[in-house]
């Protein structure tokens, strides 16, 4: 990479059709934190300014002042970040189904759709905060009268930004605290030079983070293994029969955990529910109900498992049991035995 | 605003408006005019930017689905959601979760209730009255605060009350970085009993899947304690703070004041009490660890959740919807026979109608929730004093709380007796109710709101270990889900009273209405004219902010709407405008913008 970007300001916009948890979920991230960006104690990256509403010092026309500038190009080189579905402004005759300050002139709120028409084409990156921006998410779940869809529904699948960098997608419902920072992060090296493009798979999702599937890396895969599945909630045994999808649903909570290795889903006790997806939440629900594709497979492993499990149980038995021969001994054997 | 009507000059009001209001969750805008020469905000709209129709798109889809979808309601309080939403799955299921479920669910939300009021206060509110802040806006104030010794200095560390606002620099001060550091904490606490913190992986009707243990309690509470032992000089510190402003500037008991018209809808289950019917509710209701309550003029006037759930009108005011009143009502009759308010939320039709923001007319996206008092016919406005206000209010006076001795209810106070941590000894709190309902109480209310969870949490460890070494670790009951099937459900989210009403026909959801405290506390104007209590309290509220109106930044109407903990990921804005309008600027921070 020839660039080597000094300095860079972040505008986050969380007035998509979204909950402001991705905003919430940064706050708890540790690796990096916030603050260790803020504060500018990780080496090789440029300074970085942060706009976000949930957590900025200015209020009102002081904070949009940001994103006025940064649509007058007056502030150069910005990540957009996107957080909440986008709305179909098209589908009605007047008003706003979502809206980011007011416009000067006319009085009214501005479109949260005219914000991304206006900065999107500006940004030196574009990324999506959770599976609502990037997806659609709960907010495009049928009968929304909103027509919800993510960022790159409205933008195009092929939209680039002016650097080349394709829409950057971080799903999760909300993401992982982590997986976010850790991809801004990403991002801040490669602005200052120090790292190549960003590598995302199809769904535009950073490939160190979303190649493998919950299920590679879950602390249950063993029980599945052995052909233990239960079917009551609060048990340690595998959770498929009850609705998990974790062996075809890429996210790496299961391995990472939620916050500082600690929570999560299936480790803890829930089901996964797919919220990484493109396909959530339409094509898991209703979300307690067995996915139809694991009835084949997990009926396949109980034979394998259920023998696996009988030979394991025997050398366990076995294991379990000293060697022979730790006891006190007499001095009279021990004499024989030297 | 550039659509209220202009006349001429009656008083010199100024026109101002701050959207977004930033620091808290959600999209909300404040659109004021305001009497310089007097001081006073004269007059205040409140309205909402976002829809995104939860109540449309849920109808129907599968019950069991509801608290998966409607934990998507808040990003901060999401769990919370997904809690009233199981109470309600569980009422209309007819299912009642093992004990073990109800403790396990009661320190999932202690740990929110902690993680949450400590970020919003110390890293969002507290930025209101940290020392950048106040040297913008009170210099005056400031130099007082250098001078003034902090009494509980020997506590908390800090000397002088000038060195607390500096601790509440944001991303410099220590006490906003130990904060930030404390809500990652009490986080993980939530995570070990939900699985994800916000929106949990462990809740379903019939109880939850946490797999219990030994373990997962002792990892809960040796982070408990930790933060306890944080919160002893927190709750300290924040008097200090407090209280200095009720005596750096005298009258800034005004700022905020409302009447005293504070609901609270009950927390924490009491597992041996509840059963989840709807006809025995009043009873269970208050046997919860948080009374349910209605707190009128200082008086208490309901702890029953009955009546409470019977008063609730959805009332449409000056909100972007068309009326319902021609749709067929879905429910008649309670299951007692009670009869069923047309405005009820298992009544409602949600019909969203996209428009024009007119401040004279419809200028929000949020309805009028209020409640029927019977004995005056009056609709009222009741707000949630932020959720810590209310609890602590409704549970002192109807002093029927004790927590293993670790918080009790008085009748005029609520006592909290934290165990020894590793720097501080056994301490006992006591919160007393205050004189008024406003910015600076529902503040206070709010550090102390903390210590009351975490007592209680030091409680539901204690049952929650019973069981597991009594060897009674079921977490989970099974149900049907019925064909037909009318249910509530009623919680405190983190700022204030929560309920869930649903309707069932053919096994799917028919009609399903969530109630969070925030349309409670940012209603508009409603179809009686009364205003929302945003809109109340900031009419209320004198200007103690000594900048003139180049540089005014609104710090009192600031900490007035930030003291209800605005949590509007269903938006709201306010204005002020009531047709005397003569110069309006748009950009308080940024010079004149005429319109």
């Amino acid at each position: 990479m020839s660039e080597s970007i000094k300095e860079i300001d972040v505008l986050w916009i969380t007035a998509g059709l979204g909950c402001d948890g991705d905003t919430i979920a940064i706050t708890a991230a540790t690796q990096p934190s916030l603050e260790d960006i803020v504060q500018g104690i990780i080496p090789g990256i440029p300074k970085v300014r942060f706009h976000n509403p949930v957590l900025a010092y200015e209020n009102g026309e002081a904070f949009m002042q940001f994103f006025h500038d940064a649509a007058d190009g007056k502030i150069d080189p910005f990540i957009l970040v996107v957080e909440g579905s986008i709305p179909n402004e098209k589908n009605k005759t007047e008003g706003y189904w979502a809206a980011f300050g007011t416009d000067r002139v006319t009085g009214q709120p501005i479109p949260t759709c005219q914000w991304i028409d206006r900065l999107a084409p500006k940004a030196w990156a574009v990324v999506t905060a959770g599976t609502c921006a990037a997806f659609g998410g709960i907010h495009a779940m049928p009968g929304n009268p909103t027509g919800a869809m993510g960022l790159a529904d409205y933008l195009g699948w092929s939209w680039k930004a002016k650097t080349g960098i394709p829409i950057v997608n971080v799903p999760g419902c909300p993401v992982q605290p982590d997986n976010f920072m850790e991809t801004l992060l990403y991002l801040f090296r490669q602005a200052a030079g120090g790292a190549p493009m960003i590598p995302l798979d199809e769904a535009m999702r950073p490939t160190w983070l979303f190649a493998d599937t919950v299920h590679e890396g879950c602390d249950r895969g063993g029980y599945y293994e052995q052909g233990e599945f239960t079917e009551e909630y609060g048990k340690k045994q595998c959770l498929v029969k009850l609705g998990c999808w974790a062996p075809v649903v890429q996210c790496n909570v299961g391995k990472r955990g939620w916050m500082g290795g600690v929570g999560g889903c299936a480790n803890v006790g829930g089901i996964c529910i797919g919220c990484t997806m493109p396909g959530f939440p339409d094509k898991f629900m209703p979300f307690m109900e067995q996915p139809p594709g694991s009835i084949l497979s997990s009926q396949a492993i109980q034979t394998y498992g259920g023998a696996i499990r009988a030979l394991r149980a025997f050398t366990q038995a076995s294991m379990n049991k000293e060697p022979e021969g730790r006891k006190p001994t007499q001095s009279s054997d021990a004499a024989k035995t030297t | 605003m550039s659509n209220a009507p202009e006349t001429p000059l009656q008083k010199k009001l100024v026109e101002m408006a701050w959207d977004p209001i930033t620091r808290i969750v959600g999209s909300l805008g404040i659109h004021t005019k305001i009497d310089f020469e007097n001081r006073r905000v004269a007059e205040c709209y409140s309205t909402s930017s976002i829809f995104r129709g939860y109540s449309v798109f849920m109808r129907g889809k599968d019950p069991r689905d509801a608290h998966f979808i409607t934990s998507r309601i808040c990003g901060i309080c999401g769990d919370n959601h997904a809690t009233c939403a199981v109470y309600a799955q569980n009422m209309a299921f007819g299912v009642k979760p093992p004990h073990l479920a109800e403790w396990i669910i009661n320190l999932g939300e202690a740990a929110e209730y902690m993680f949450d009021h400590n970020l919003f206060q110390d890293n969002l509110v507290g930025v209101d009255f940290c020392e950048q802040m106040v040297r913008e806006t009170n210099p005056g104030v400031l130099a007082k605060a250098e001078k003034t010794e902090a009494p509980n200095a020997r506590i908390h560390g800090f000397r002088t009350i000038a060195d607390i606002m500096r601790g509440l620099n944001p991303f410099t001060g220590p006490f906003y970085l130990e904060a930030l550091q404390m809500s990652r904490l009490t986080r993980e606490m939530f995570c070990l009993m939900e699985g994800r913190h916000v929106h949990p992986a462990t809740l379903y009707p019939g109880g939850v899947g946490t797999v219990p243990s030994v373990q997962v309690f002792n990892d809960y509470l040796v982070r408990l304690l930790k933060y306890i032992d944080f919160l002893k000089r927190c709750v300290p510190l924040h008097d200090d703070l407090f209280d200095f402003f009720y005596q750096a500037l005298p009258g800034y008991e005004e700022v905020g004041r409302r009447r005293i018209m504070l609901s609270c809808f009950g927390s924490f289950q009491n597992p041996e009490a509840c059963d989840f019917k709807y006809e025995t509710m009043g009873q269970w209701g208050r046997a919860m660890y948080v009374t349910p309550g209605i707190v009128l003029d200082g008086k208490l006037i309901t702890t029953d959740l009955i009546e409470i759930n019977l008063g609730i009108r959805i009332l449409l005011g000056s909100s972007f919807y068309t009326d319902w009143s021609a749709e067929k009502p879905f429910v008649t009759h309670d299951p007692l026979g009670n009869p069923i308010d047309p405005r009820h939320p298992w009544n409602q039709t949600t019909l969203p109608k996209p428009q024009k923001r007119d401040f004279s007319k419809n200028y929000t996206w949020v309805m009028s929730p209020r409640w029927f008092e019977k004995s005056s016919g009056a609709h009222l406005a009741l707000d949630t004093g932020g959720g810590p206000l209310a609890r602590f209010w409704v549970t002192a006076l109807a002093g029927l709380v004790d927590i293993g001795g670790y918080v009790k209810a008085t009748g005029h106070s609520v006592k909290i007796r934290l165990p020894k941590t590793a720097h501080h000894g056994e301490t006992e709190l006591e919160w007393h109710i205050p004189k008024w309902s406003n910015t600076l109480e529902r503040d206070r209310a709010r550090s102390y709101f903390q210590a009351y969870s975490a007592a209680a949490a030091v409680y539901f460890i204690e049952k929650a270990l019973g069981e597991v070494h009594a060897g009674r670790l079921k977490t989970w009951n099974e149900f049907k889900v019925p064909k037909e099937a009318i249910s509530c459900g009623f919680h405190e989210a983190v700022r204030g009273a929560l309920s869930h009403h649903m309707v069932i026909r053919d096994g799917r959801i028919a009609n399903y209405h969530p109630y969070p405290p925030t349309p409670w506390n940012a209603s508009p104007r409603d179809s009686f004219g009364t205003p929302g209590p945003y809109e109340d309290a900031v009419m209320n509220t004198p200007i103690f902010e000594e900048n003139g109106v180049d540089k005014f930044k609104g710090i009192d109407i600031m900490r007035t709407v930030r003291s209800f903990d605005p949590c509007l990921p269903c938006g709201v804005h306010m204005y002020v405008g009531d047709g005397k309008v003569i110069e309006a600027r748009h950009s308080p921070t940024f010079g004149a913008h005429v319109q």
